[in-house]
């Protein structure tokens, strides 16, 4: 288990009042966790603050003795799928890979051999030279993907990856994440709304409400 | 990315403010009825440019209501905003050459608010007419299902309801006028119809530093005031119309206005031309100092385009952060002549005018620059920015493979545009550099012997610089994307 401490962040302005206060969790430190609840529950918040955007200066994050919370963003050491997956628009996808190599200090003889495994477990190989903006939209989320993975990461974070996608893509996508994950043995934190996500991929439920988590379970 | 570099920038531009701190015990105040009568007729002055400029661009944009979105209404729109886009020192020699040569040019009071007006009133039409088509268009869907008249909508649906608006452009044009330069000093007569102007003649003709001092101070305050006074959020209502019912709304003949005034503005009196590089041909020694002026416009335009280029690429690139936006928002740019007056202050007479031209010019475009369209570089870019910080890239990293490929093309654009300004003003190469060292000084120097036609083809040579000088921006930008991408 890694363990959570002093989250806390309150926002106020004259129409909107918005309190987060978790005071200790245990978030999983193996499997992919889910943390679920309805729109406006604060789950980006949380996310944002466990990845170091958004600023909480008491907050603690104790994995193998490590505070990762007291650490500069860059060196946590995670990996991120947004939303709307922020592939660097200007590059195709084996230069976003390489970039994100090169971010993290691996050298290019390392980068391309990871480039040639996780692009292949991905099923991404042929479409590494195209631009990702001629990419579909299940392609782009499989090379934001191993963006995120291309060197190895505590936790990898997935904030709603499957929304922008059709029904049929989204099963396969969800299918293939789950493998991939399992197999690179990366910690993950899911963040959804959709309860077939949580069904489908999820080993551990945090279910958050008004800034609060209000269940734990393990499935 | 995070840094506190951001207060370097705060302090790079409220120096020039410092720097009059240290001055306050040679302060002066000018004589009482001298300054209140400067005050009197540059506010009439204001009021007046502000009043008829407003006035145009309201007709100006129900006009433009008549164009959809697209096609023509880009150009029509671009065209109309011209004359506030080229420097004003062209605008005002086309104006004056043009009238006359029909009959004669009102030189003071009435020319100076008419120069004012032609400048201002299609970047007022422009303006207004997207608060129309934003604002207003459910009403006026709403009135012409009730049968409501157009004139009678114009005065409650549109003057009535956007008071707060117009006031705001009002303010602008107002301020612009109150202590605009080029204009005052070139279609005025002795008596100064500015207060940059009135600024100006303390420090060239009666050389009384103090008093300059007290009216660079009153300057600042008086801008700071109209900053203060003109914020007020542009709204846009999230419904928006459909073009063939705002068409209804539309008063076509005043099309053919704004675009007359365009013409007249771009094209002057084309006779001139011709008339006026015969003379250049015919006359060597103009033909040399001629040479000299577009050579020094052309260095200070690109001058000037690098170091927007640079700035933007510090800023934007290496030390942003989101109160930057405020600070810029709320900061007022010196006027020129302040500017002028502190870079003499500041700097030993040793000092290269030229690269202090440079400088001081950078310094005034940038804050607007930044004001205009840093957000529009920097926003689309932050989640990027955020994805790279979290896959461990240094701030050095993210602006080489990130942000800088990105933005390129854009800071090209707006560094071309400063070197355009740049290469066009007159403002402050008037305080700082000699007689005839540009192209816009030279126009003036023409001007003032009478010689209009030879100005003509001077000002249009300077245009010309400046296009250069732009295009040139704008290459280096794609051939940098195409190398980088």
């Amino acid at each position: 288990m890694s363990l959570i401490k002093n989250l806390y962040k309150k926002y106020s302005n004259k129409d909107f009042q918005f309190e987060m206060n978790i005071p200790e969790l245990e978030l999983p430190d193996h499997g992919i966790t889910a943390l679920w609840g309805p729109s406006g529950s604060g789950k980006t918040t949380f996310f944002r603050m466990l990845l170091g955007l958004e600023k909480c200066d008491e907050l603690e994050w104790w994995m193998d003795q490590v505070n990762i919370a007291s650490q500069p963003i860059g060196e946590r050491k995670l990996g991120v799928v947004f939303q709307n997956l922020e592939l660097f628009p200007h590059m195709s996808a084996r230069q976003n890979l390489q970039f994100a190599g090169q971010a993290r200090g691996m050298p290019p003889v390392q980068i391309q051999s990871r480039i040639e495994e996780i692009s292949a477990k991905l099923q991404i190989q042929n479409i590494l030279e195209n631009n990702v903006q001629n990419l579909s939209g299940g392609q782009k989320q499989r090379v934001a993907l191993a963006r995120a993975l291309i060197a190895p990461v505590r936790y990898l974070f997935l904030d709603e990856p499957f929304s922008a996608l059709d029904t049929a893509t989204r099963n396969a996508a969800r299918k293939l994440v789950k493998e991939v994950i399992r197999e690179s043995n990366t910690p993950t934190l899911l963040i959804t709304h959709d309860e077939q996500d949580v069904r489908e991929l999820a080993d551990h439920v945090l279910e958050m409400d008004q800034g609060r988590i209000v269940n734990s379970s393990k499935l | 990315m995070r840094s506190n570099t951001h207060w370097l920038w705060v302090l790079l531009f409220i120096s020039p403010y410092l720097v009059l701190l240290f001055k306050l015990g040679e302060f002066g105040i000018p004589p009482l009825p001298e300054f209140t009568q400067v005050l009197k007729d540059a506010g009439s002055q204001a009021f007046f440019s502000a009043l008829l400029s407003v006035t145009l661009g309201l007709l100006g944009a129900l006009s433009l209501l008549r164009w959809s979105t697209q096609g023509v209404y880009g150009y029509l729109r671009t065209f109309v905003t011209l004359p506030s886009f080229i420097p004003p020192i062209f605008v005002a020699l086309s104006m004056i050459t043009l009238l006359e040569h029909w009959s004669h040019f009102p030189f003071g009071f009435w020319g100076v608010v008419l120069i004012h007006v032609v400048v201002n009133g299609g970047l007022c039409a422009v303006i207004i007419e997207k608060l129309l088509r934003s604002k207003i268009g459910g009403m006026w869907e709403l009135a012409l299902v009730e049968g409501g008249r157009k004139w009678m909508f114009v005065y409650h649906g549109v003057i009535r309801f956007l008071a707060r608006d117009l006031w705001s452009i009002f303010i602008f044009v107002f301020a612009l006028g109150f202590t605009g330069f080029t204009i005052p000093l070139l279609a005025g007569q002795v008596q100064p119809l500015s207060l940059s102007v009135y600024l100006f003649d303390k420090l060239r003709l009666e050389g009384d530093w103090g008093q300059a001092l007290f009216l660079a101070v009153f300057e600042s305050l008086v801008l700071f005031a109209f900053a203060f006074i003109k914020t007020h959020s542009i709204k846009s209502l999230e419904r928006r119309l459909s073009i063939d019912v705002l068409r209804h709304l539309s008063i076509p003949v005043f099309n053919a206005l704004i675009v007359f005034i365009a013409i007249i503005v771009i094209f002057g009196d084309i006779s001139a031309w011709g008339k006026g590089a015969m003379q250049i041909i015919s006359d060597t020694s103009i033909q040399r100092t001629l040479y000299a002026a577009a050579m020094m416009s052309l260095a200070i335009g690109f001058g000037v385009g690098i170091l927007i280029f640079v700035l933007m690429s510090l800023l934007v690139g290496l030390s942003f952060r989101p109160q930057l936006f405020r600070f810029f928002n709320f900061y007022s740019s010196p006027s020129p002549v302040f500017l002028g007056f502190v870079i003499i202050l500041t700097f030993p007479p040793s000092a290269p005018r030229s690269l202090l031209l440079v400088g001081g010019l950078g310094f005034l475009f940038f804050p607007m620059l930044f004001r205009m369209y840093g957000r529009s570089l920097v926003e689309p870019l932050k989640m990027q920015i955020e994805t790279a910080q979290i896959i461990g890239a240094s701030r050095s990293l993210i602006f080489k493979k990130v942000l800088f490929p990105q933005i390129v093309r854009p800071l090209c654009w707006l560094s071309g545009v400063a070197s355009f300004w740049a290469a066009g003003d007159f403002a402050l190469s008037r305080i700082l550099l000699g007689q005839d060292s540009t192209l816009a000084l030279l126009v003036e120097s023409l001007m003032g012997s009478y010689r209009l036609e030879m100005a003509t083809t001077v000002s249009l040579l300077m245009l010309l610089v400046g296009m250069v000088s732009l295009l040139l921006f704008i290459g280096i930008g794609h051939v940098t994307y195409k190398k980088l991408v």
